[in-house]
């Protein structure tokens, strides 16, 4: 658990933005994207939120590849972002004859929220082949008043062709500040020999991860809705799924074989924590897969066509 | 009062913190029949001490001790600054709040015996979470930071192994062998961890955090974790 992250770049792509509320009451933003990262053109949901897909032209990343996304919501500014398709981490280890040992791909995305501020991040899911290294660091700054939603869905090993994580490695450093407070920090690292152990991943390759931190403590019996709302929305998807509350806000565990049921349970719980603050509901992103939209709603198990790949 | 008999009495569990009151969720997984023999509990036991948090917190020993040494001589402005902050940083780690309130319970109570037996800390703070307050008991005690460590998984150890006893898969002479077989990794994870910057560490324990976090469900509990 020694070895560091390499630091040489091959190809640095970011996407830098500001979200403002503007005066009529709309959230625009200012940025802009460097390749093999792109903005695509964002739309305005009728509550104001700025909607906001983001594109990996590359498609993936190989090790030495690195992605910066750096984000600022302003008070009062409401801003929703995804991306257009799964991120891919190529194998390294044992590929090349000049560095046998592999090459880290980095993904950095730093947030700061100021008060009043709402900010949802819920990128579509991760997969890391056999072989690939990724750090991943997520750097979040809460004021107190504004909302983060952050989501999180990795696919260790492209399980549906038989692949684990080989060689890999893929290792998360998120921590969250709220004021002067860290809310959460996570410093998580897995390779093979801890997937089938159930103190680690339990022999499952999907792991989802649900952060809200709320602009403020929620009133017990909202808290406890909340809570119960979102075991229930567990009905019909597979996998092993636990959610708490966060001091303020809610945290939401997924570990199983599918990353659609993640996305569904994520997609649900969305729904329950933008009720709670009185927002409107949100829609399915247009650029997620749409056959899904209606099982996300629906509890009734999921058909094979429309089973996650394992 | 000599170093060993020192330790002794911080490991004790007649120690009044509320030690016996938490599974961390080992609760569930006995339970769901995920902890059926001995020999799952001490690998799961294993996996934390090699992989899980703990590992952190241990590490975060030292320095923390060091802190609260500046913070009681007030020798360094900053001290007290750097402890409260590393001390977030590990409590922010637990992501169940059941976990975060066993941490900061069993922390004050150490911390206001502590007060009671003559050692206050500065203000009469006791707003600090267990692996701090273990600290602070090391410095009022004179426990050096080896054996802090030791004793801190020590300890923990022995308070899971409690646990898993009443929670029936193992019997109490299973219990004490296990806790006998632990000391390897015990000892050998207290030499390794000294000097080690807790931020540079890894967990790798997915598992410990999903049990911790369905323990709040449960339907009916005798831990409270």
């Amino acid at each position: 658990m020694t070895d560091t992250p390499n630091q040489l770049p091959p190809w640095r792509g970011s996407v830098s933005l500001d979200f403002e509320l503007a005066a009529d009451g709309t959230t625009q933003w200012q940025g802009g994207a460097r390749s093999p990262l792109k903005l695509l053109r964002h739309f305005t949901a009728g509550d104001g939120r700025c909607v906001m897909p983001l594109l990996h032209t590359a498609g993936g990343l190989v090790g030495g590849d690195q992605l910066e996304i750096a984000l600022h919501a302003a008070a009062g500014s409401r801003s929703f972002l995804t991306s257009v398709a799964a991120q891919k981490i190529y194998g390294s280890r044992g590929r090349s004859r000049v560095q046998p040992q592999g090459r880290w791909a980095q993904i950095t995305l730093q947030a700061e929220l100021e008060a009043g501020a709402d900010l949802e991040w819920l990128p579509q899911e991760t997969v890391v082949f056999a072989g690939a290294l990724l750090e991943q660091q997520q750097q979040i700054t809460v004021a107190p008043g504004a909302s983060w939603l952050g989501a999180d869905v990795v696919r260790l090993g492209r399980t549906a062709r038989g692949e684990d994580l080989g060689a890999g490695r893929f290792c998360n450093s998120l921590s969250i500040r709220r004021g002067e407070q860290w809310s959460v920090v996570e410093r998580l690292s897995l390779e093979q020999e801890q997937l089938p152990n159930p103190h680690g991943m339990g022999g499952e390759p999907v792991l989802g991860t649900l952060i809200w931190i709320a602009p403020e403590p929620l009133e017990n019996e909202q808290l406890a809705q909340l809570l119960k709302g979102g075991r229930a929305d567990r009905e019909g998807l597979s996998g092993t799924m636990a959610i708490g509350p966060l001091e303020p806000g809610l945290i939401a565990r997924y570990r199983g074989g599918s990353s659609q049921a993640a996305r569904l349970w994520f997609f649900r719980l969305w729904r329950r924590i933008r009720a709670v603050q009185g927002l409107s509901e949100p829609s399915w992103p247009r650029t997620w897969p749409f056959q899904e939209a209606e099982l996300a709603l629906n509890p009734e198990p999921a058909t094979t066509a429309t089973t996650a790949a394992r | 009062m000599s170093a060993p008999l020192a330790l002794l009495q911080l490991v004790s569990p007649a120690l009044p913190v509320g030690a016996f009151s938490y599974s961390e969720g080992l609760e569930v997984l006995v339970q769901r029949g995920q902890l059926a023999s001995p020999q799952d509990v001490g690998d799961w036991l294993e996996a934390e001490l090699r992989q899980g948090v703990v590992r952190l917190e241990t590490a975060a020993l030292e320095p923390m001790q060091q802190w609260l040494q500046q913070w009681q001589t007030a020798a360094e402005a900053g001290a007290e600054a750097q402890l409260r902050d590393l001390d977030g940083w590990l409590l922010a780690q637990r992501e169940a709040l059941e976990l975060r309130q066993q941490q900061r319970q069993m922390g004050r109570s150490l911390l206001q015996l502590l007060a009671e037996l003559g050692w206050p800390l500065p203000d009469g703070a006791l707003d600090l979470s267990w692996p701090a307050a273990w600290c602070w008991a090391g410095c009022c005690l004179g426990v050096e930071a080896e054996a802090l460590r030791q004793g801190y998984l020590f300890s923990w150890v022995a308070n899971q192994i409690s646990a898993a006893v009443r929670l029936v898969p193992l019997g109490p002479t299973q219990g004490q062998r296990l806790q006998l077989a632990l000391a390897p990794v015990i000892d050998s994870q207290a030499k390794a961890l000294a000097g080690v910057d807790p931020h540079q560490l890894w967990s790798s324990g997915v598992g410990a955090g999903l049990a911790q976090l369905q323990h709040a469900e449960l339907y009916s509990r005798l831990f409270r974790s």
